[in-house]
């Protein structure tokens, strides 16, 4: 926005990228020194700073993506304004150590969204996405905020080490009990998990495609890293109680998620759906709760991370030069762009789960973990419905290698080639290298 | 006294939230709702919370419901135009909030048992000591929450400006 007035346009994707990088490198410098700040407010552990690299890192990602999206538009300004203020919510979700905290994360980040959601405002689909988002968060907040008032209202705190210590006391009132669930909806709302999903296809097919590809990147793992250290610091104590909860959404979200992508034709529509999945098997790794568990929730959240924004950029290249996003739009491209079209399959690959790629590992390692601490059943659900998602992942790709009458052509730039080629190598390393992330903590 | 008074509002209270709902027109709505707000002030004020009740009044009732007149005014809303609902839709929502209710009473039940905390100090909704919390202990999420706002600020630009196209 000040850039704006000085007229700096042309240069503010660069200021902005140096900026992110600036910040990266301030992030890796207090690893390991666990400092808390502001009161208690705010902690800083090597949990939150993984994190908050992974957010500063998709977003930088999102910066190379989305370059190619708003080159003939004015108004990445004040897009780009609002993307920072989200991340600086994001960072705060990754980082509390007090629900105050939290809830200000939350806000800044889901503010954001609802307005970027709708900013394609030519397009009514887009005004529906970001009315029906921001109608629907509001309610979501307010559960949320009632929730923790009512926590308040027994613990009289809102740091998360006294909340965990009034826990383990024992002798919890009922008052307790309704503010945790209240918090679940909240929080499973953020998340975009079963029963409170119900924004997510359209809000993603509706809001314009580079902001579904933040969407599905930067909010859902803020949400999950937010979601995951809230249960895991606070309500631990508890855990026997919330845990049922969680294995039933998480099983139900997995089904339905990848039963309903099965039937979509439209791949932005398929991408929402399979991100509805995908937040089932991340509950998972908020069941294990232990060290474990955020082991796997992070690697599930990069390899997670990197092929869906590769999925998005893909996407946006797909509507912009065809006006489609239908599955038969793929048909021939891998004659006709031999390249893009082997980069694309190891994305979907990687979705789908399939070894040599991240996806694969991140599901076995979040598999492993779950059945160390005896959760067979749940497992078996996940392995049978990650089934239904390979058919689904595997279809757009058997689309593409068949001849049609209309051969799809897309003219890709250099640097958008490049771009794929980066995601595909972060996609490909963490595959054989799934150690990189997992012994980071 | 103040029993008396907390009853007087109780009911005020809960008999304008009810009539929210109830009354036909938007702008009689509006109207209970700012009624409605005078009273969780006064609530506020038998609580020891003056600091609360002077921004109630005048950022909801203030504020915010002229916004919302304004808002209705403008859509030009009234009975007539009002799209009816189906009644399988009404029952559903009937049950739906009944059980929030249900449980959230349920639970309110047991809260008198809870010991309240003696440390408590009951001057703490003074504007004085207020400030010196928000500005000591409360400082990160007050700086942070302004990010929020200018978020929503922005927000509001982008989405007002006119497209260029």
């Amino acid at each position: 926005m000040l850039a704006e007035i000085f007229s700096f346009k042309k240069i503010l994707p660069v200021l902005v990228f140096f900026g992110l990088a600036t910040a990266l490198y301030f992030n890796f410098n207090d690893w390991s020194t666990y400092h808390s700040y502001f009161y208690n407010m705010t902690t800083i552990d090597n949990f939150s700073i993984v994190f908050s690299s992974l957010l500063i890192g998709a977003v930088i990602m999102w910066l190379l993506m989305a370059g190619s999206y708003y080159r003939d538009e004015n108004k990445i300004t004040d897009h780009l304004a609002i993307i920072c203020f989200a991340l600086v919510g994001g960072i705060l979700m990754t980082s509390y150590t007090n629900l105050m905290m939290l809830f200000v994360g939350i806000e800044t980040i889901s503010i954001s969204m609802y307005v970027l959601a709708a900013s394609d405002k030519v397009s009514l689909r887009s005004n529906e996405a970001g009315l029906k988002y921001f109608l629907m968060g509001a309610f979501a907040t307010g559960l949320l905020l009632f929730g923790i008032a009512l926590i308040y209202g027994c613990t009289a705190s809102f740091d998360l080490g006294v909340i965990a210590g009034y826990v383990s006391a024992g002798n919890l009132p009922q008052m307790f009990y309704v503010g945790l669930i209240l918090i679940l909806s909240g929080m499973f709302f953020k998340a975009g998990v079963i029963p409170f999903h119900w924004w997510t296809p359209d809000v993603y097919q509706g809001a314009p495609t580079a902001i579904t590809a933040f969407m599905a990147t930067v909010v859902k793992a803020a949400a999950f890293a937010s979601f995951f250290r809230l249960f895991q610091m606070s309500f631990a104590g508890v855990a026997g109680w919330w845990i049922e909860i969680l294995i039933i959404v998480s099983a139900v979200t997995m089904i339905f998620g990848n039963l309903m992508a099965v039937s979509q034709t439209s791949l932005k529509r398929l991408f929402a759906y399979s991100s509805i999945a995908h937040a089932g098997y991340m509950l998972m790794a908020i069941i294990a709760c232990n060290d474990m568990g955020a082991r796997s929730l992070i690697l599930y959240a990069y390899a997670y991370s990197a092929a869906s924004i590769g999925a998005f950029a893909f996407l946006i290249i797909l509507i912009n030069q065809l006006q489609t996003d239908h599955q038969d739009a793929l048909k021939g491209l891998a004659y006709s762009n031999p390249l893009l079209a082997i980069f694309l399959a190891v994305i979907l690959i990687s979705l789908a789960g399939i070894p040599p790629t991240a996806g694969f590992f991140a599901k076995y390692y979040l598999f492993t973990t779950l059945i160390s601490q005896g959760y067979v059943g749940l497992v078996i659900i996940a392995v049978l419905s990650s089934l239904i998602g390979v058919y689904f992942y595997l279809r757009p790709i058997i689309f593409m290698f068949q001849h049609s009458n209309v051969e799809t052509k897309l003219k890709i730039s250099q640097s958008s080639l490049a771009f794929f080629a980066l995601v595909t190598l972060i996609i490909v390393i963490l595959g054989f290298m799934p150690q990189l992330i997992i012994e980071i903590i | 006294m103040s029993v008396i008074a907390f009853y007087i509002l109780t009911v005020l209270c809960i008999f304008s939230a009810l009539m929210v709902v109830f009354s036909k027109k938007p702008v009689h709505s509006v109207l209970y709702t700012i009624f409605c707000f005078f009273n969780i002030a006064g609530h506020f004020l038998l609580l020891n919370a003056q600091f609360l009740a002077i921004v109630h009044i005048i950022v909801y009732a203030g504020a915010i419901m002229v916004l919302f007149l304004f808002t209705i005014m403008f859509l030009n809303l009234n009975a007539e135009v009002e799209p009816h609902k189906s009644n399988l839709l009404k029952v559903a929502a009937v049950v739906c909030g009944g059980l929030l209710l249900l449980i959230l009473v349920s639970c309110l039940k047991g809260a008198e048992n809870i010991p309240v905390n003696p440390m408590l100090d009951t001057q703490m909704g003074m504007v004085k000591n207020l400030g010196m919390v928000l500005y000591n202990e409360y400082m990160l999420p007050f700086e942070m929450l302004s990010i929020l706002f200018l978020s929503a600020m922005v927000g509001a630009v982008l989405l007002g400006k006119k497209e260029t196209k």
